[in-house]
């Protein structure tokens, strides 16, 4: 217990002194996941909002498919990815195995899904009354459709919220495809699995502190925002 | 700059017909009341003149050029504003609500500024631009929705059901606001069962029937009479309240204050093998003559209701009408089509049958209904109510006409519904002697002679 208690304050120390090899794997997560979000978040809304609004043939099996792939496991993300990006994959010729980038698409796939889910679930919701006026004010379709995610901003955010929780703390795609190389692909998540396979397991819960804080601040900036209005 | 609407049709999601209406004209700067039961197609009708829902079919045309109503559609959003029951707020405050139209087109922000005060100003809503539209009372969120909709200057405004769930000062308030868009020549459709709002607002009220032979199409009951009112602009000009286009409607009146005869002839006579009863002689003269000619002297005009033999009864040179609706369905909606054919602030309705009608019978009427400040006065002889003989007031219409859409027939459920005077006729007991068999006929002529030697000894 105080080995704990002593690899955490050794922790929080590397984290106030600016621990340069720390921060790197902080900004790494954070970097790769905010980027796999932001990037499906347009896509997922778009398509969320035309599975909420739109009938064509199929929808329900979509939507179907994308409640399921909400179960869908980070190894399994990261053995298909790695398996198309590597040399001999199809996808050999990108080069993008052991990449950031490569983490970022393996990301995407694990935290699309998700917002789809729950946005849809959003903008399901949100009172038909209020595309109805927007366009009977003179909205264009896309602007009443921009109207409509503001008035259901909440549960968009909860969204966001949902798919970055997911992929900051996934482990399994980051491994397989980032590869966990120092200053490069090594997260907070690959490098707690490092050190745990290492028997410093203090190490990593200490890791695992700083995972949960850094997602709080993140957390907490963004309710901020939502209050004063943001994303308009 | 016209606008109507050409074969709207539209089915329910479940396959039924819904409404199937020929022609929806839109006459400049007038206020259409429409009317209609509950599920007959009310909102829909107005969500597809607005281009909001899909008909199955329908034509528009601008300023008489002709197109689909798929082609119409943008034009239709930009130029129609529909209003919900309950008026949707963006979560914003009052100002950016009214501003929301204008900052979706291209106009510079200072504009937009500048004509969102002067249409708050307008509205009287200028102390609350800043609060959050959310947290308006009812009353507020209608007055808000329809400056949103002025401040684009639309064509047509379609208000579903404006005054429902509101205060009186509430409404007071939104009728004002309704009228001022009028006057500033904004054409409006308003749904509503309200007789008090088609009297206020409507130039003219149209009602989409549910049941009966005309259903599933629009019917045109009548047109609101006004005395020429003046409206002064701004400006300073004055100018003529429009006329609504008159079409198949007789004018038989010019003051609010006449009083037309509408006397029922439209029975099937079952008891009497069918035969026209309006037309049977009793002494050698139809007895709608006897009629005709003690109610001539009363009242100012007369309309014959009748739906067979109608060539032998505009003999008499006054307007026949038939019924507006359904299969001989009885006294009320010979009521309704002779109040729809006429624009007399009131109408007195007298069966065919019975030929002594008193020489006071719309006078005292007409005074039992002022006197008790009535909407509509019923004879009653020493034992009981003659409910067709009646004085109705016109804006009585759309509650008849919503009434017998609804399926009823009964005339004294519905007399039931209003303010109703009774007018003392035990003075004339024959008055409400009528024919129903041939022994009445035999009994009622020798009567007519026994009088006729007395009047001429």
């Amino acid at each position: 217990m105080s080995q704990l208690l002593d690899s955490t304050r050794e922790a929080f120390t590397l984290l106030i002194t600016g621990d340069s090899t720390l921060w790197t794997i902080i900004a790494i997560s954070f970097s790769v996941s905010l980027r796999a979000v932001l990037i499906s978040a347009p896509v997922a809304f778009l398509l969320a909002f035309a599975l909420a609004n739109t009938r064509f043939p199929g929808r329900r099996a979509l939507i179907s498919t994308f409640n399921t792939l909400l179960a869908l496991p980070a190894v399994v993300v990261g053995l298909t990815v790695y398996m198309l990006l590597s040399r001999n994959g199809p996808l050999g010729d990108l080069r993008l195995l052991f990449t950031q980038t490569g983490m970022v698409i393996g990301q995407i796939i694990l935290c699309f899904p998700l917002l789809v889910a729950i946005s849809h679930s959003a903008l399901q919701a949100a009172d038909r009354r209020a595309w109805e006026t927007a366009v009977t004010l003179g909205a264009r379709p896309w602007q009443a459709m921009l109207t409509v995610m503001y008035e259901v901003r909440y549960g968009l955010f909860a969204a966001l919220i949902a798919a970055f929780g997911r992929v900051i703390a996934e482990v399994g795609a980051s491994m397989m495809i980032g590869g966990n190389i120092l200053n490069h692909t090594r997260n907070i998540t690959t490098a707690i699995a490092l050190e745990t396979s290492k028997g410093a397991f203090a190490q990593g819960i200490a890791l695992g502190f700083i995972l949960l804080l850094a997602a709080l601040v993140l957390n907490v900036s963004l309710t901020t925002m939502q209050g004063k209005g943001a994303m308009r | 700059m016209s606008l109507a609407f050409h074969h709207i049709r539209k089915h329910t999601t479940r396959g039924n017909k819904l409404f199937d209406i020929d022609e929806f004209d839109i006459p400049e700067s007038s206020c259409i009341i429409l009317s209609g039961q509950n599920g007959a197609g009310k909102t829909t009708l107005l969500k597809i003149l607005a281009g909001l829902e899909a008909p199955d079919n329908a034509e528009v045309s601008f300023d008489g050029q002709r197109q689909t109503w798929n082609t119409a559609r943008e034009r239709l959003r930009h130029e129609v504003v529909y209003l919900h029951q309950q008026p949707y707020m963006f979560d914003h405050s009052v100002a950016d609500n009214v501003a929301y139209g204008l900052t979706r087109q291209a106009v510079p922000s200072a504009r937009i500024r500048e004509r969102v005060a002067e249409a708050l100003a307008w509205s009287g809503l200028s102390h609350l631009a800043q609060r959050n539209a959310r947290e308006l009372s009812g009353g507020e969120k209608q007055r808000v929705a329809l400056t949103r909709a002025r401040i684009l200057s639309p064509r047509l405004l379609l208000l579903d059901e404006p005054l429902a769930n509101m205060d009186i000062s509430a409404r007071e308030q939104t009728i004002q606001l309704i009228r001022r868009l009028k006057d500033d020549g904004v054409s409006t459709i308003i749904t509503s069962h309200e007789p008090h709002i088609s009297v206020l607002l409507g130039d003219q009220h149209r009602h989409l029937c549910k049941t009966g032979p005309c259903r599933y199409t629009i019917i045109k009951p009548f047109l609101f009479q006004r005395s020429v009112e003046q409206s002064v602009q701004p400006s300073g000009q004055t100018i003529e309240r429009p006329k609504a286009d008159s079409g198949s409607v007789m004018t038989t009146g010019k003051s609010d204050d006449t009083v037309t005869a509408v006397i029922l002839a439209g029975g099937m006579a079952r008891r009497m093998d069918g035969v026209d009863k309006g037309l049977i002689e009793l002494n050698g003269r139809p007895m709608i003559e006897y009629i005709i000619e003690a109610l001539k002297p009363q009242v100012d005009n007369i309309v014959i209701n009748a739906n067979r033999n109608l060539e032998q009864y505009r003999r008499y040179g006054y307007p026949v009408v038939e019924d507006i609706m359904g299969d001989y369905y009885g006294p009320l909606v010979g009521m309704a089509s002779g109040l729809q054919s006429c624009h007399s602030e009131r109408i007195l309705t007298v069966p065919c049958d019975s030929p002594f009608v008193p020489p006071t019978l719309a006078d005292t009427l007409y005074t039992a209904l002022l006197g008790q400040e009535a909407e509509l006065s019923v004879a009653n002889d020493s034992e009981r109510m003659q409910p067709v003989f009646a004085m109705l007031r016109r804006h009585l219409l759309p509650s008849l006409l919503a009434y017998l859409d609804a399926g009823g027939r009964k005339i004294d459920t519905w007399y039931a519904e209003h303010n109703m005077a009774l007018a003392d006729f035990s003075d004339w007991p024959d008055a409400f002697i009528n024919i129903n068999t041939p022994e009445d006929k035999t009994f009622v002529e020798e009567k007519i002679s026994a009088e006729n030697r007395i009047q001429q000894p």
